[in-house]
């Protein structure tokens, strides 16, 4: 059995509840997230995928995003409903840079519910990515 | 450097609304494990069967993320292909997806604006049983 994560219950969580993550991403980290895309198709390669140059790999971002719920706010348990990304900006993401993403509970509401903001910054704080999270959180441990 | 000659690649001009691209894809365990390590999220409702038998869904899920990656997929290869920008995503996850399912993404194009050359693209993914999982729409900046 995998060591169980940190969990928050929903009554446990609180509005303006803040978790920040910096990850350093690698040039293999942005390989292999285009090596995994380009796996779902059989008929094209990852170059292609790559080709898309430096320009934040979208789906990377959503990513430290999914780490941040999965496994810490509100963690294990946690059901995804949906969300909105959004790249307000042109900054570009190079590998080797610190990617912070903060993610913040915006709203509580139907008593299992959580309305969550998040915002990705680049290795020189420019802004990369907003996001708007709905997820219902779990209501026990495990 | 890219040849866009070598891949399925639209201009701007050469997208019309209605236009549609397709991937299916059998999600296997190992895609939920290979997601999981690449992407850091490693909530033991997507790797761990003791864990997931008493979750909300009875059995392992796949990350929400897995099944989006196909319309990046799609997006980033197919329509418009390469040297889109991903711009926007909004989803509802309607179900979830299983190890062993089989995942079908479509985008479909619905409104081009001719300005900023981007398009919006209705985004969807069903399941082998003609379920859709998840619905919404993408926004996206085209070569012009």
């Amino acid at each position: 059995m995998i060591p169980l994560l940190k969990q928050i219950r929903y009554a446990d969580i609180f509005p303006k509840q803040k978790f920040v993550l910096t990850k350093n991403i690698s040039q293999k980290d942005l390989e292999n997230f285009a090596l995994f895309l380009a796996d779902n198709s059989k008929d094209v390669r990852a170059k292609n995928v790559l080709a898309q140059g430096t320009y934040p790999n979208y789906l990377l971002l959503a990513s430290i995003i999914s780490e941040i719920l999965g496994n810490t706010l509100p963690g294990p348990g946690y059901v995804s409903l949906g969300f909105m990304f959004e790249t307000k900006s042109n900054n570009l993401m190079n590998a080797g840079e610190n990617i912070t993403t903060e993610v913040v509970v915006a709203e509580k509401f139907g008593g299992k519910f959580l309305k969550l903001h998040s915002k990705s910054f680049g290795g020189k704080n420019e802004f990369l990515l907003y996001g708007e999270i709905l997820v219902m959180a779990p209501d026990y441990l495990l | 450097m890219r040849n866009p000659n070598k891949y399925v690649h639209f201009e701007y001009a050469n997208l019309s609304i209605g236009q549609s691209a397709e991937l299916t894809k059998k999600i296997s365990q190992k895609d939920i494990e290979r997601f999981a390590e690449i992407s850091g999220d490693k909530n033991p409702i997507h790797l761990d069967d003791e864990y997931a038998k008493n979750s909300i869904f009875g059995k392992k899920v796949a990350h929400g993320l897995l099944a989006v990656s196909m319309i990046s997929t799609i997006l980033g290869t197919k329509l418009p292909g390469p040297g889109s920008i991903y711009l926007k995503q909004e989803v509802k996850f309607l179900k979830p997806v299983f190890p062993g399912d089989t995942i079908t993404a479509k985008v479909t194009v619905t409104k081009k604006f001719e300005e900023k050359k981007r398009v919006e693209l209705s985004t969807s993914c069903s399941n082998q049983n003609n379920e859709t999982v998840l619905d919404g729409t993408s926004l996206v900046q085209v070569e012009r």
